[in-house]
């Protein structure tokens, strides 16, 4: 086989054998200064290959111990993936172990949020329609859920069904200040509820 | 003044000096190891009384290789420092680039050099070939020890408990190409009944099948059980282009899209399990398992569950530590706003699902996996299948890393993140090398029977050849089994015959890379999942050998080569290196010999297995149950905070 690439060799034409040669001349000469360079005599440079053969002995020995002991010492984790990391772990442990930490799940590390001035003005508006008083049931990063406990009032009845009523009023208040503002009818009293709740979303690409 | 320290600066101040002593630390003590055992053959033929010196000659006679790897090890530390790798892994690691290293100058210091010049090009490939190839054991190896050895973990996603006030609007999207009318019924039927409130959620089949009959029944299934039926007139741009389809059409209030494949139940908890992790906002997708219930279907069903626990149960979360995990097509979920921010899914692409990751990171999107699995489908149950999809998705992530290699060192992406979208494709090549260093031997086994000798020449490499490869052989499996372990396949047994498995893809993978790189255009190819009936030996046989053309010839050229070769050992003086080329090619033999022999157990343990789905009926006859009503509020909490 070796006989037929160097027929092979001699029949391409010139130039390519020759670049061939050179470069292969080339890191043949590039070795030869690099084992001149590395094994020069005992002392600081050891004889050539003893180096190599140092590290190589060393490292397939310490591989073999050091996996076995991990496969000693590691625990048989029979559930799925690593174990829930705990608040301290992931205190201070930002996604890519650089700059400030950012909190991943807001919820459940942000304190409560400031009231913000559309539900004040929602509270108020409510309070004159006579639909009761505003609940805050829960907020969360860019979400609040409100219950409007008389929203089935008198007033409320006439005309549209009751949360659509009510719906409307909140969707006019937050819209007011805040255009990006979504509300979302989550329960409705009138029909079949047990309250009239409501999703208020705000901040753009919060889902 | 606040003089307390944040964790980063205390990392900073404490943790990579720390680590770089370690790392300095597992440097000495593998040179230590080294130059004893070098040492052992003098010190057995010295006085007692010289032994502590000589033992202790690291300690007071520097050498220019003791400085390298100390401070090799001390880097590897500082860097490693962050991941919290227990000391074992780190000195694995430093003890493997010690051997990796130490292999290379050998052959580039004594062996090469003692060729003779007019056969160094044999050596010169050889070189090329394991350079290669120990790249990507040091590169894979990292995951491996990160996920086997790794002390704190600090993206592990917290519960979501469900909070009945928090409903975004979802869209469950299955792909449908042709699939069996059965195992799409099922899927939806699983769909349907999420415990979630029903107008929140949309079921969507994309059905992209090309018998019109088969269409037909299938929207009269979507109508029975409440789901969406949407067809298209062409099927451009394959299932990005279905799914993109479908995007393209769902309500505006739908915010999150997940997609599901044809053959998957999914748990009636998946979308109010999910669905909480998008509070944060800079989440793009978050990732669940892949998991299956056809595992007992055949010998390979058996060895592909296992292996795919390696990826996602080791490879999965420690990328997710870095923010760099990918979208895996099904059982996963993507904020609809970062679909329209990346422009949905390429449909230039085999495999879509990885690639929109890469842009959705490269845009500054995070992703997070929940390493909990909501749902379970099909995997190939036979060889031809898995040949398929591996096909398509060796293909498929070599044209990701080509077509995006740029975009992602251009992007705002962390160094971290970086590499890990690069690197994840490179296993890819892996076959190469293997072909490689296959090749290589059979020339040098063919010596003795075409009558040249390159033996004699490459002697030196030769016995190299069998300790060091075999010793990464070692590393890999103990790897391996330190990390299956930790997903839960516990016997050393299955850590050899996942080995097997992935031996027996490596020629499929080289083939796809290769058709992938020479700019090829590959359609997209569904893996098919209905297995058949068992064979009988003889069609087994046949089937096998028809499937594995390449590797069985391969393989068993190289079984033959080695036989000759011990033959001819057998009539004259013994000569190690003929022994050793021998061994190594009975090595290499078997890697190839998995594809035939895989492939044929496939066929004959294939058990076609039946499961109990739901009812149609009675989901049907009763409607969707709401499993979950809006009435969550309790009214006398109401009233009290009202009265407060």
């Amino acid at each position: 086989m070796l006989r037929a690439i160097r027929s092979f060799l001699a029949e391409v034409p010139p130039i390519v054998s020759r670049f061939t040669r050179d470069l292969v001349s080339t890191a043949e000469g590039w070795l030869d200064d690099l084992a001149g360079a590395l094994g020069p005599g005992d002392g600081l440079f050891l004889p050539a290959g003893k180096g190599a053969s140092i590290l190589i002995l060393g490292g397939i020995a310490m591989v073999v111990i050091s996996l076995s002991i991990a496969l000693y010492v590691s625990p048989r984790a029979t559930h799925k993936g690593p174990g829930r990391s705990t608040e301290s772990d992931r205190a201070g442990s930002g996604t890519n172990g650089t700059g400030e930490p950012r909190p991943r799940f807001s919820a459940a590390h942000a304190g409560p949020m400031p009231e913000p001035a559309w539900l004040e003005r929602l509270r108020e508006t409510i309070a004159q329609k006579n639909l009761g008083e505003v609940v805050l049931l829960s907020e969360r990063s860019g979400r609040r859920a409100v219950a409007i406990p008389a929203c089935s009032g008198p007033e409320a009845r006439q005309g549209a069904p009751t949360c659509d009523h009510a719906h409307k009023l909140i969707q006019a208040e937050l819209r007011a200040v805040e255009p990006q503002g979504r509300v979302l009818a989550v329960s409705c009293k009138a029909q079949g509820g047990q309250a009239c709740v409501f999703e208020i979303r705000t901040g753009g690409s919060i889902p | 003044m606040n003089t307390r320290l944040n964790a980063d600066d205390r990392h900073l101040s404490l943790g990579v000096p720390l680590g770089a002593t370690i790392g300095a630390i597992c440097g000495f003590i593998t040179y230590w190891v080294g130059a004893g055992i070098i040492a052992t053959p003098d010190l057995a033929q010295t006085s007692a009384s010289v032994i502590p010196f000589e033992l202790s000659r690291p300690f007071h006679t520097v050498t220019a290789w003791e400085i390298v790897i100390v401070l090799t090890g001390a880097t590897i530390g500082g860097l490693v420092s962050r991941y919290k790798w227990q000391k074992v892994g780190l000195l694995s690691y430093v003890a493997l680039i010690s051997l990796t290293a130490g292999y290379i100058v050998y052959a580039l210091t004594v062996s090469i050099p003692r060729v003779a010049p007019g056969e160094r090009w044999l050596s010169f490939i050889l070189l090329g070939a394991e350079a290669g190839g120990l790249f990507l054991i040091v590169i894979f190896s990292f995951y491996s020890l990160d996920a086997a050895t790794r002390r704190r973990w600090t993206r592990v996603s917290s519960e979501q408990p469900w909070d009945p006030l928090l409903q975004p609007h979802v869209a469950l999207v299955v792909p449908i190409y042709n699939e069996p009318y059965e195992v799409v019924e099922q899927t939806v039927a699983h769909l349907v009944e999420q415990n979630y409130p029903e107008e929140r959620f949309h079921v969507i089949v994309a059905d992209d099948s090309t018998d019109e009959e088969s269409r037909q029944r299938m929207a009269r299934l979507c109508d029975r059980l409440g789901a969406h039926h949407v067809k298209r007139k062409s099927r451009q741009g394959f299932k990005a282009g279905a799914l993109n389809n479908v995007i393209s059409q769902l309500p505006e209030e739908v915010e999150l899209v997940s997609i599901i494949d044809a053959d998957y139940w999914v748990d009636p908890d998946y979308l109010r399990s999910i669905v909480g992790h998008f509070t944060d906002p800079d989440i793009g997708f978050v990732q669940t398992p892949q998991d299956y219930r056809n595992g007992e279907e055949s010998f390979l069903t058996k060895q592909y569950k296992r292996a795919e626990a390696y990826f996602y149960h080791a490879i999965m979360p420690s990328r997710n530590e870095q923010n760099a995990i990918i979208f895996c097509g099904t059982m996963g979920m993507i904020r609809k706003s970062a679909l329209e921010d990346v422009d949905g899914f390429a449909e230039d692409q085999v495999c879509e699902d990885a690639e929109i990751s890469v842009r959705l990171a490269a845009n500054g999107w995070d992703s997070l996996y929940v390493d909990e699995s909501f749902g379970e489908g099909l995997m190939p149950s036979v060889f031809e299948a898995y040949k398929k999809q591996f096909h398509r998705w060796a293909f498929g992530n070599v044209r990701i890393l080509f077509s995006h290699a740029g975009t992602i060192l251009r992007s705002k992406m962390t160094v971290r993140q970086k590499f890990d979208y690069l690197a994840s494709s490179l296993h890819w090549f892996d076959g190469y090398f293997v072909v490689a260093i296959g090749a290589i031997l059979l020339y040098l086994g063919l010596g003795p029977i075409l009558g040249y000798d390159a033996v004699t020449h490459h002697q030196r490499e030769l016995v190299l050849l069998a300790l060091v490869p075999f010793a990464l052989l070692v590393d890999t499996i103990l790897r391996l089994h330190l990390v299956l372990r930790q997903a839960g396949a516990d016997r050393w047994r299955d850590t050899f015959l996942i080995q097997g498995m992935w031996f027996s893809i490596k020629v499929t993978n080289v083939i796809a890379v290769t058709k992938s790189i020479l700019g090829f255009n590959t359609p997209f190819v569904r893996t098919p999942k209905a297995p058949g009936g068992p064979l009988s030996r003889t069609r087994a046989a046949l089937r096998s050998l028809r499937l594995t053309k390449i590797e069985s010839a391969f393989g068993g050229a190289l079984a033959t080569v080695a036989f000759v070769n011990l033959y001819h050992i057998g009539m004259g003086p013994p000569q190690i290196g003929q022994i050793i080329l021998s061994l190594w090619l009975l090595v290499y033999a078997s890697f190839f010999l998995c594809a035939p022999l895989y492939a044929y157990l496939s066929y004959r343990t294939l058990s076609p297995m039946t499961y109990q789905g739901l009812s149609i009926d009675a989901i049907t006859g009763a409607g969707p149950p709401p499993a979950v009503t809006f009435e969550k509020v309790d009214p006398s909490q109401i009233s009290q905070r009202s009265s407060r």
